[in-house]
């Protein structure tokens, strides 16, 4: 048993933040503690947006002379925090920087650490985990024991809590933390409109498609379903054919449609893992032997340049006949 | 200025041969081949690259059972000049956290270095921890998710981070740990003869110094490898005939809008 008595959250991205309260003040309900979120160099519109839902304490600090929170500026302010306040349970988003500051700080407190949970309970005194292992096709449950923990939280698992709070909001200011990786430039993504997490339908594509100049093609698919769109690893990292966040897998965004529609996507462990939860998912594919057939529920065999105009007259006609 | 590199390889059983009961969700390792984790195979591109252009000498480091050999050859084929392997058999059951203890341990005997390089993530736990744990117990800054690196004469690190938000362009000096995403390269594949000859390359093999025990803290309680059936209703012939009959299907489970 451990006679701490609080927990920390932190995420660099305000969003996954507020997302992370709901399992916040679960878990400090059902262990006790009292719900301490951190905030590094955020506006104060952003803090006022997370104090709505922080249960107990939001603590925003500013590092003067650092424009760009980084994971290393990010662990050297949560250090001192946890320094002060020696929390039972650190909960921090699970993106790459806050796997990097989790990381850090398992180590400082020599800790039991689980990155990319996607569920997190607290169940006769037990904390339980679970996380995806073996390229998704297994899950994992795992108990972290120990004084204090730390745990990473997969981003979109959880949705904002509801309930509003009044947190005692704190300042806190620090001049000057030497750091000796240098930010040269940012280029920042621009938001997409669709959060593909809440999507019902999903049009997704693979190295199938020969051409950038054929996503008008899948645009047009997805136009007439009312759909997101998404893609295979390839098609944005090593492409850049479509913005990162619209990768779908283990180590891009997973999703949960009611329609999952994979055009020219053999379906790779990694891509799978991240449609698992979709309702219903249909296969478009030249290669008979792509393992996507053996995961899907409806498949075509056949080249999407011919298949896919076919089915969008097909739903335009279906539209026109309602 | 010649670098002296350490990357890190770990052999891991080979997620797309695993075996699940699919009624039980049981898992088994029984006969499945154990290969080097995907990832690994670009931290030492990566690595190659930066010794074309500067010098210097590669050593692969490896925790994991006996059969690791297998992927440390593969390693020194590829071009690594030797190899060191710390046998531990319950890699597994292993945190982050006593892993780290044993590769900066081992690190301490491996000086003088300046650049380790590790990957994104383990293909089969994908805890993606490990870089920033030997960072800290290291003392030295980590560059991670590298999507591209140099390194230049003067001892200067350079890289772009490639993160959720963007691309962080990032610049400092060694001695530096560099974890890189697999968009960095290209892993070349070795020729036959640089296969032959990665035996004659040096694999040292060692105990841990530390006594290894079961971890404290974290404790692996179940795996369960089951998933959603799917139906697997398959349509071939021409687009004409193929696309009403998806139509149709998708139709009767009410997934149109």
């Amino acid at each position: 048993m451990s006679n701490r008595t609080t927990l920390i959250s932190y995420s660099e991205d305000v969003d996954v933040l507020a997302e992370l309260q709901s399992i916040a003040t679960q878990l400090s309900k059902s262990m006790n503690l009292t719900s301490i979120a951190v905030t590094i160099n955020q506006s104060a519109e952003e803090n006022e947006m997370l104090s709505k839902v922080v249960k107990d304490e939001l603590i925003s600090v500013t590092a003067r002379n650092h424009n760009y929170v980084t994971p290393e500026l990010a662990f050297q302010v949560l250090k001192r925090i946890v320094d002060e306040k020696k929390p039972r349970l650190i909960i921090i988003g699970s993106t790459r920087d806050g796997k990097e500051v989790a990381g850090m700080l398992a180590s400082y407190l020599d800790c039991g650490i689980a990155s990319d949970c996607s569920s997190v309970t607290f169940d006769s005194n037990r904390l339980l985990i679970q996380r995806a292992a073996f390229g998704g096709r297994v899950t994992a449950t795992a108990e972290l024991a120990g004084e204090s923990a730390i745990i990473a939280v997969r981003p979109h698992v959880y949705r904002p809590p509801e309930a509003r709070f009044t947190p005692l909001v704190k300042s806190q200011e620090y001049q000057d933390i030497p750091l000796r990786i240098v930010v040269e430039n940012v280029a920042r993504k621009v938001a997409s409109a669709t959060d593909l997490t809440k999507a019902e339908r999903i049009v997704s594509v693979g190295r199938g498609l020969k051409r950038k100049d054929d996503l008008a093609l899948i645009q047009k698919l997805a136009d007439e379903l009312s759909a997101a769109i998404g893609c295979s690893r390839p098609l944005a990292a090593d492409l850049g054919w479509l913005p990162e966040e619209t990768h779908i897998g283990l180590t891009g965004v997973q999703v949960k449609p009611k329609l999952y529609l994979a055009i020219g996507i053999s379906g790779q462990l990694q891509h799978l893992a991240g449609i698992k939860d979709s309702e219903l998912i249909v296969a478009i594919n030249t290669d008979k032997s792509a393992p996507i057939f053996q995961n899907c529920d409806y498949g075509i065999i056949g080249d999407l340049y011919q298949v896919i105009p076919e089915f969008i007259n097909a739903i335009t006609q279906l539209k026109n006949k309602k | 200025m010649p670098l002296n590199i350490v990357v890190l390889l770990k052999h891991i059983y080979d997620e797309n041969q695993l075996k699940v009961n699919q009624s039980t969700g049981e898992v088994s390792f029984q006969g499945v081949p154990g290969k080097l984790s995907t990832f690994d195979r670009n931290s030492l591109e990566a690595a190659l690259r930066l010794k074309q252009k500067l010098g210097g000498s590669i050593t692969t480091l490896t925790v994991g059972p006996q059969e690791s050999e297998r992927s440390i050859r593969e390693g020194l084929a590829m071009g690594a000049d030797r190899a060191i392997l710390v046998k531990v058999t319950n890699i597994l059951e292993m945190s982050a956290n006593e892993v780290a203890r044993i590769i900066v341990n081992q690190l301490e005997n491996l000086q003088p270095w300046q650049l380790l390089i590790a990957s994104e993530g383990g293909a089969d736990t994908y805890t993606s921890v490990l870089p920033s744990i030997i960072a800290e117990k290291t003392g030295l800054p980590l560059f991670s998710y590298l999507k591209s690196l140099d390194v230049l004469e003067d001892g200067t690190i350079k890289g772009d981070r490639a993160l959720e938000r963007g691309i962080i362009t990032v610049k400092g000096k060694l001695p530096a740990i560099v974890s890189v995403v697999s968009e960095i390269n290209e892993p070349r594949i070795p020729t036959l003869l640089q296969i032959m000859a990665s035996t004659k390359k040096e694999l040292k093999t060692v105990v841990p110094e530390e006594q290894i025990q079961a971890d404290r803290y974290f404790k692996i309680i179940s795996l369960s490898g089951k998933s959603r059936e799917r139906k697997r209703v398959i349509f071939e012939g021409s687009a004409q005939e193929v696309v009403p009959e998806l139509v149709d299907s998708l139709l009767k489970e009410g997934a149109l809008p």
